[in-house]
């Protein structure tokens, strides 16, 4: 069904970054900011904005009753469901039958003053959120001895003590080639030569984020176990090339 | 600095437990470090298992290193329990050999940085 267009000129945006201010499709509304449109599902809208000046944009729906379509996710009509969220200033939603409602917040200003502005915390919050911090300190801290343990289930010892006291261990491949990998995860592993000079600085490691020893434990099984394939996919850096150069 | 031989733990004590046990394990890396599942390889249902979280975890990008474990007790007391190159990549979890117990290392997709 052919409906009302609803167009909201960012032009006529004033005031503080945030206000409260709800507006019935039926009056005539004002801009202030950020704006709640309610309407008559019935009926096709559509709201246009500057794009520059949006923020984020939600739109809710309400569910008639007894409405099992997926788009409104509301169910019965006893409560309003998130249909879309983003950052784009373009709504083109097309509500058709079985909807009670349709709600649009846009909100506008200025990212700085309305994303970024600090607040301080309450008592309270500040409390969660050191919970929060030492909830997660505590599990980097397990999973960093767990992945320490794993890497020196595979190490040799004299590959654990040099680990140890020097931060690296040396690995040969089948070719004969050596390598040292450093502690790291990025251009941590080094060529080596026939002096043992680290001649080259390699660049490969797991793409998921793990600790830094299950990053060095996978490095090292395919320098060992599959060193064609680490040398095919690492990023290589000539450090011999460099030092001449310097 | 001081010499820490002597003072590093029996990494491998786990390693000797599980093989003289006759159990398979596998460790899987992931954000936690990893973690490990361990099986009979003469138990159905447990081998099931194993091989189920081995072909997810292969479709999740990962790759598996198959590692022999070397009992001191057949090559010597000094000898490591894992020594180099005596493992390769697998992909298929009935590559692990069925009448001794091994290790799998699952480590996750590499890319070059």
């Amino acid at each position: 069904m052919p409906g009302t267009a609803l167009t909201i000129p960012a032009a006529s945006i004033t005031g503080p970054p945030i206000l409260h201010t709800t507006a019935n499709a039926a009056t005539t509304w004002n801009l202030d900011i950020p704006y709640t449109l309610y309407a008559d599902a019935t009926t096709t809208y559509t709201a246009t904005a500057a794009n520059d000046t949006i923020i984020r944009y939600i739109i809710q729906v309400q569910a008639a009753q007894n409405v099992t379509t997926a788009w409104a996710n509301a169910g019965t009509g006893n409560g309003w469901a998130v249909e879309a969220t983003g950052v784009d200033g373009w709504w083109p939603p097309t509500a058709t039958t079985n909807v009670a409602a349709v709600a649009v917040t846009v909100v506008h200003g200025n990212p700085d003053q309305y994303v970024w502005a600090p607040r301080i915390l309450t008592p309270a919050e500040q409390e969660a959120q050191r919970v929060r911090i030492a909830a997660v300190k505590e599990a980097e801290d397990t999973a960093r001895a767990r992945a320490e343990e794993l890497l020196n289930r595979y190490l040799r010892e004299d590959q654990r003590v040099t680990l140890q006291e020097k931060g690296w261990f040396l690995v040969e491949a089948k070719s004969g080639t050596r390598y040292r990998i450093y502690r790291g995860r990025s251009h941590n592993v080094k060529l080596l030569d026939t002096s043992d000079r680290e001649v080259a600085s390699l660049c490969a490691h797991p793409k998921m984020v793990v600790p830094e020893a299950d990053t060095m434990l996978s490095q090292k099984l395919m320098l060992e176990l599959a060193e064609d394939r680490f040398l095919a996919m690492a990023n290589k850096r000539h450090l011999m090339e460099r030092r001449l150069a310097a | 600095m001081e010499r820490t031989e002597g003072k590093l733990p029996n990494i491998n004590h786990d390693a000797l437990e599980n093989f003289r046990q006759g159990r398979c394990m596998m460790a899987v890396m992931n954000h936690t470090g990893d973690h490990r599942l361990t099986w009979d390889p003469l138990n159905e249902d447990e081998v099931k298992e194993a091989r189920e979280e081995f072909k997810r975890l292969k479709k999740a990008g990962y790759i598996a290193y198959r590692l022999n474990i070397i009992d001191p007790e057949v090559r010597g007391p000094k000898a490591d329990t894992f020594s180099r190159w005596d493992g390769e990549i697998i992909l298929d979890f009935d590559q692990l050999p069925k009448d001794k117990p091994s290790e799998v290392v699952m480590s996750p997709m590499m890319a070059g940085g």
